[in-house]
């Protein structure tokens, strides 16, 4: 017999292995009113920064400005669907982003955002790569693309079939393994900020 | 690590006091953090009441929602395997890494490819595993076995993390300044981007499956299992059978409560769900592995300890643990420490190879009180030590003694006796020794760090009879 037939065989014959408790109801946030404002809030928890923009133009003068406080290079992979901004005109370098290749600093839009939580949603679609290696990731949300909870995120993005990985990503990237000390920055982003966009 | 000296590792570790001083952030990080988190959300209670009965519904449903999860994984893409034990899991992914050509794997922190001591097999097979988790990556440096479930290099200290970095790193300029934190954590990370963007394989655990989809769920704050499972061509999970939950509304409501319990964040910094493989335009892995293994989960099943296999592994227990935080993981002599640990491990190898484990406790109940799903840890353990005196495990001399305290404690006539001669030994014993019980026949070690005040008056069933 193999593992597999072994194992469940195993499983089924346990009648004993207790009453089957009630479904739960699903969890679902407290409803708000401004979701985009309460992504950014509980962003903010979490050591991300952010801001809302009136338009998509605004954001390659927003990324400069960011740059230029912290001190960082005036240059960042963009995703294509924004590099049609006006990024030269605000100074910024846009640099070619081969697909495997560390970044200083990235530019894309997150399919998803969720409010619960400050939470981003980047998925296999998109080639989520340039964020997850990038030193600084500006993502880009639009306020129709923010849910109250993961679940609803999934459902979302998922439609008739999930794409291959889906990444919540809650605030710039942390370890507490040296001393339990939170130090930013172990693999992914050390810093994240994002624009609520229309 | 034999299981076999549990009381030496324990006095060893008791009086290092390094691991002393370590132990006592898990109680100023992890317990406090733990109590903001539940503090800050609503209903924290009412969650974690949801929480217990999804996992208790899951155990419950297991067979068929393994075999749901097993049709829809496989729906899209990928390959489900399923391991009788760890031997077989570990042949099962060699096979796996090898028919793919791979020498190098990627590793995201993984209980349960620590369960299967898989390091050490890939290895001796010719294939290197890199672990990714930078607590689990500096253990793996030095040698050594993680000593808390979600915090694998908690007994080490910044200035230990520093020299093995100066030991290993030896590319490295020797004189560099590694006297800060964040310093040691960005040569990590450089370190380990190399091999992000150059294995061959990745391999990862799983928090949870989904039956609904055939999604494996992975949580961590570093970002390294997004990496590790999308950036390889090839990417294999191992994952517990007990680790099926039927919806997405189900997953979503563990992960509330996990990452509350285990680091005190509403949210891990990264969850990450894993569906089949890459299609056309996606980026990841175009094949993929999960492999469910039993090692001894079916058979704890069908016992009065079957709540053990809720457990979600938030490590809560173990920060709450008077036990642990004396003597921390690696005196456990199991990869699963703590109270959680106490009551697995017997059950994966067996009672015999952790006899003592089940009385590594005392029972205060405080795993019980954190448990984001409720396991009546005390209980278990209690059955686990019932079991243990039944089979004779225990030193002869403690089945003795428990032997005649259960003989008298069943007859009040030879009871009260024995409390009088008692009261009446350590009264005179106190006379002799100045005013108060200072050394004890037969039980010296009770006396060893307190001194006992005689008794006074009667006994505590004289006083209950009598005027109150």
């Amino acid at each position: 017999m193999s593992s597999r037939a072994a194992i469940l065989a195993r499983l089924r014959a346990q009648a004993s292995a207790g009453p089957s408790a009630a479904a739960q109801p699903p969890y679902r946030p407290t409803p708000v009113d401004d979701l985009g404002a309460r992504l950014l809030e509980r962003a903010k928890t979490v050591l991300a920064t952010g801001e809302a923009v009136a338009s998509l133009a605004d954001i390659p003068a927003a990324v400069a400005r960011y740059l230029a406080s912290h001190e960082l290079a005036a240059e960042a992979a963009v995703a294509a669907d924004l590099a049609g901004l006006s990024w030269a005109a605000s100074g910024i370098c846009v640099l070619d982003a081969p697909s495997r290749r560390s970044v200083p600093a990235s530019v894309a839009f997150a399919p998803a955002a969720i409010a619960e939580t400050g939470s981003l949603m980047l998925t296999s679609r998109e080639a989520p790569w340039a964020n997850l290696l990038a030193d600084t990731h500006f993502a880009v949300v639009r306020r129709g693309d923010i849910l109250p909870s993961l679940e609803e995120a999934v459902g979302r993005i998922g439609g008739n079939r999930l794409p291959r990985s889906l990444h919540v990503v809650t605030g710039p990237s942390r370890t507490g393994d040296i001393e339990q000390t939170l130090e930013l920055g172990a693999h992914g982003a050390v810093r994240l900020h994002i624009f609520v966009a229309p | 690590m034999t299981a076999l000296d549990f009381k030496g590792r324990a006095a060893r570790a008791m009086h290092d006091p390094q691991l002393s001083a370590a132990l006592l952030r898990v109680k100023s990080h992890f317990v406090t953090g733990r109590n903001m988190a539940a503090a800050r959300f609503a209903d924290f209670e009412t969650l974690r009441d949801r929480a217990a009965a999804i996992r208790r519904r899951s155990i419950a449903r297991m067979p068929d929602l393994l075999e749901r999860f097993e049709a829809s994984a496989e729906a899209a893409g990928a390959k489900v395997h399923w391991a009788a034990d760890a031997a077989e899991a570990r042949s099962i992914a060699l096979g796996i890494l090898k028919a793919a050509g791979a020498k190098t794997a990627l590793k995201s922190k993984s209980m349960v490819t620590e369960e299967i001591e898989l390091n050490a097999y890939l290895e001796a097979a010719g294939i290197q595993p890199i672990e990714t988790d930078l607590g689990e990556y500096i253990v793996q440096l030095r040698g050594e076995k993680p000593s808390h479930i979600i915090a694998p290099a908690i007994h080490l200290s910044k200035q230990d993390v520093a020299d093995t970095f100066r030991s290993h790193h030896t590319d490295l300029d020797p004189e560099r300044d590694l006297s800060q934190r964040n310093t040691l954590v960005r040569e990590a990370r450089v370190k380990l981007r190399a091999a992000f963007l150059s294995a061959d394989a990745g391999i990862t655990g799983a928090n949870m499956l989904v039956a609904e989809t055939g999604s494996i769920v992975l949580v961590s704050n570093e970002g390294n299992i997004d990496l590790t499972a999308t950036a390889p061509r090839l990417h294999v999970a191992l994952v517990g059978i007990e680790k099926v939950v039927e919806t997405w509304d189900e997953a979503g409501t563990i992960l509330r409560v996990l990452a509350r319990s285990a680091t005190g964040q509403d949210m891990s910094s990264y969850v990450t769900c894993l569906t089949g493989v890459a299609g056309e335009g996606e980026t990841g892995p175009k094949e993929s592995h999960i492999i469910l293994l039993d090692n001894g989960r079916s058979a704890v099943r069908d016992t009065d300890r079957r709540e053990i296999l809720a457990c979600i592994r938030c490590g809560a227990c173990l920060n709450h643990c008077p036990v642990y935080a004396s003597i921390g993981g690696h005196a456990y002599g199991s990869i699963y420490p703590g109270p959680m640990g106490s009551v697995l491990s017997p059950a994966i190898d067996g009672l015999k190879a952790h006899a003592d484990l089940p009385n590594a406790s005392t029972l205060c109940g405080r795993c019980e009180e954190v448990c984001p799903v409720r396991i009546p840890l005390p209980k278990l353990l209690r059955h686990w030590r019932e079991d243990g005196f039944a089979r004779h495990l225990p030193p002869r001399g403690e089945r003795v003694g428990l032997g005649l305290w259960s003989w008298m404690a069943g007859r009040p006539l030879a009871y009260g006796l024995s409390q009088r001669l008692a009261r009446l030994g350590l009264r005179t014993l106190a006379w002799m020794q100045g005013g108060r019980v200072r050394r004890l026949p037969v039980v010296k070690g009770f006396t060893a760090t307190r001194t006992i005040a005689p008794p006074k008056g009667g006994s505590f069933q004289a006083r209950w009879k009598g005027p109150r």
